[in-house]
């Protein structure tokens, strides 16, 4: 059974102060694709993120992983094909050393503690972040530190790979080399931001998110060219496509013309 | 001021990064010397301060075995005596009793106020060269080695994690603040409490977040951590000679011109 594949089915979800977060979301995600999450604050992009893996749980629709509904019983089983790598990696980089912290999760699927170690190894290797290993991560920098939070997920080795805003906070050379590095991996990538020119470079199709409700799910690199849907959404184009002069002035996208 | 705390923390495990002897030593065996060190600085009769002077050489040694900087752990540990100058500052007022030492006339308050003053100190020198020999990380897991519930020492291992973030948080309410307030008109408790509550919020906020993190990753409430090797006996050697020092230091006669003095 693919744990690949992503359902959400006419998924509400609203916070105990009253705040609609997500409004009826139904969309699919197949094995391989990588798909952009955009929308201005509030939109509900982590609050999506966190439906993924069952940190939240819908009050009503339905998420399906694969075949497996997300409900509290089944969480165990969603969490070792679903990683979700937080924003800020200080929320997730928890244990006294780099090492310690990427076992952490192997370790919790049971395994040896040898074992758990070469995963992690293996897993510092994938982002290029073996010689860190032995360091505190309070001791990285942020661009240190968000490679190795990857890493703490990778090392679950889960089929799905969600990220919240991971260029958030990153200053341009790390946000390259971030790029590069998810670019290389072929899970299934789901990638909130407010980074269009990241979600640009990464994704192939992109959901645009308003209000907890999915705006427009399409090809990246229409949908981020279409003004007038952007502007709808909140968002501005970014600005890898041109379509903003230098002096400030908007050209128009595609749809500008129909 | 937060951001040299968070400083202090991280000088702390660089410290503990060391390969000196004592750096070597099994954890265990670090803390039932500090704890027995302890209890020999505690029990000691409360004008005993005399007394208390023998004892600073053990952790003092134990600096330099583990070329561990003592001047730099001591400015660390001063705040404690801040502490203990809150507990006995009315002890010269509250204690008159006379004190005789070679015929001098001391008050007993006086006497007994350096004597907590002191205590403090070496306590809290002996924890942080603790910490700085051995890794916090490791002595949590030293403790359970122990027998201390593993509840209470994941909550340490978190908090000193947390204590670091919480000291960048702090930071920069406290800059926001400094920035906006060129006058240094906002030092009020009224002020304070908000930055404490802004503080408390966030921090809730944060631990909630790494708690999830935590549940992401496959966290089923308890962090599994590493066996406690089996110590070699040259580390046996090490904890006997080290106790032996410890009570020496506590009971070794004085010279008969100090032990006249002492009560």
């Amino acid at each position: 059974m693919s744990h690949h594949r992503i359902a959400f089915d006419q998924v509400r979800y609203a916070y105990p102060d009253g705040t609609q977060a997500l409004d009826g979301v139904t969309f699919r995600l197949v094995h391989g694709e990588s798909v952009g999450l955009v929308g201005a604050n509030g939109s509900g992009k982590s609050t999506l993120l966190s439906h993924l893996n069952g940190l939240l749980l819908p009050q009503t629709g339905l998420v399906t992983v694969g075949e497996v509904p997300v409900r509290r019983e089944t969480l165990a089983d969603i969490r070792r094909h679903v990683g979700l790598v937080f924003q800020d990696p200080d929320d997730q980089l928890f244990m006294p050393t780099v090492l310690e912290d990427v076992a952490f999760g192997p370790l919790n699927l049971g395994m040896s503690p040898a074992e758990a170690n070469n995963r992690a190894l293996q897993a510092l290797e994938a982002v290029g972040s073996a010689s860190l290993a032995h360091r505190p991560p309070q001791h990285l920098s942020l661009g240190q530190r968000s490679a190795v939070a990857v890493a703490a997920v990778l090392a679950l080795e889960p089929d799905v790979l969600a990220l919240d805003e991971p260029a958030a906070r990153l200053d341009p050379r790390a946000r390259r080399r971030l790029i590069g590095l998810l670019k290389g991996f072929r899970h299934t990538k789901i990638v909130a931001s407010h980074d269009l020119d990241l979600v640009l470079d990464l994704c192939d199709r992109v959901l645009i998110l308003k209000d907890g409700r999915l705006l427009k799910d399409g090809p990246c690199r229409e949908l981020l060219s279409d003004l007038r849907l952007l502007d709808e959404a909140g968002l501005e184009a970014p600005l890898s496509l041109g379509l903003i002069a230098p002096d400030g002035v908007r050209r128009p996208g595609p749809s500008a013309f129909c | 001021m937060a951001v040299s705390g968070a400083a202090r923390l991280a000088e702390l495990d660089r410290l503990a990064s060391g390969r000196s002897g004592l750096h070597a030593l099994d954890a265990r065996f670090k803390i039932l010397l500090g704890l027995a060190f302890s209890f020999a600085v505690v029990s000691l009769p409360k004008y005993a301060f005399l007394r208390l002077l023998p004892l600073t050489l053990f952790p003092l040694a134990a600096a330099a075995w583990g070329a561990l900087p003592p001047a730099r752990l001591l400015k660390k540990a001063l705040p404690a005596a801040g502490v203990a100058l809150a507990l006995g500052a009315f002890n010269p007022f509250f204690d008159a009793s006379p004190l005789h030492f070679n015929g001098l006339a001391l008050s007993g308050g006086w006497v007994s106020l350096a004597g907590l003053l002191l205590r403090a100190v070496l306590v809290a020198f002996m924890a942080l060269l603790l910490i700085a020999a051995t890794g916090f990380s490791a002595l949590c897991d030293a403790l359970a080695g122990l027998g201390a519930p593993r509840l209470f020492t994941e909550q340490l291992r978190l908090l000193w994690r947390y204590a670091d973030l919480l000291a960048e948080e702090g930071a920069r309410l406290s800059r926001a603040r400094d920035l906006r307030d060129p006058l240094r008109r906002s030092r009020g408790p009224r002020i304070a409490g908000h930055l404490i509550a802004a503080l408390l919020g966030r921090s809730l906020q944060r631990a909630e977040r790494i708690h999830d993190a935590m549940l992401c990753r496959g966290y089923a409430g308890a962090l599994h951590r590493p066996s406690p090797r089996r110590p070699c006996a040259r580390e046996w050697a090490v904890l006997a000679l080290g106790l032996a020092l410890v009570a020496a230091l506590r009971f070794a006669p004085f010279p008969d011109f100090v032990a006249g003095a002492l009560p």
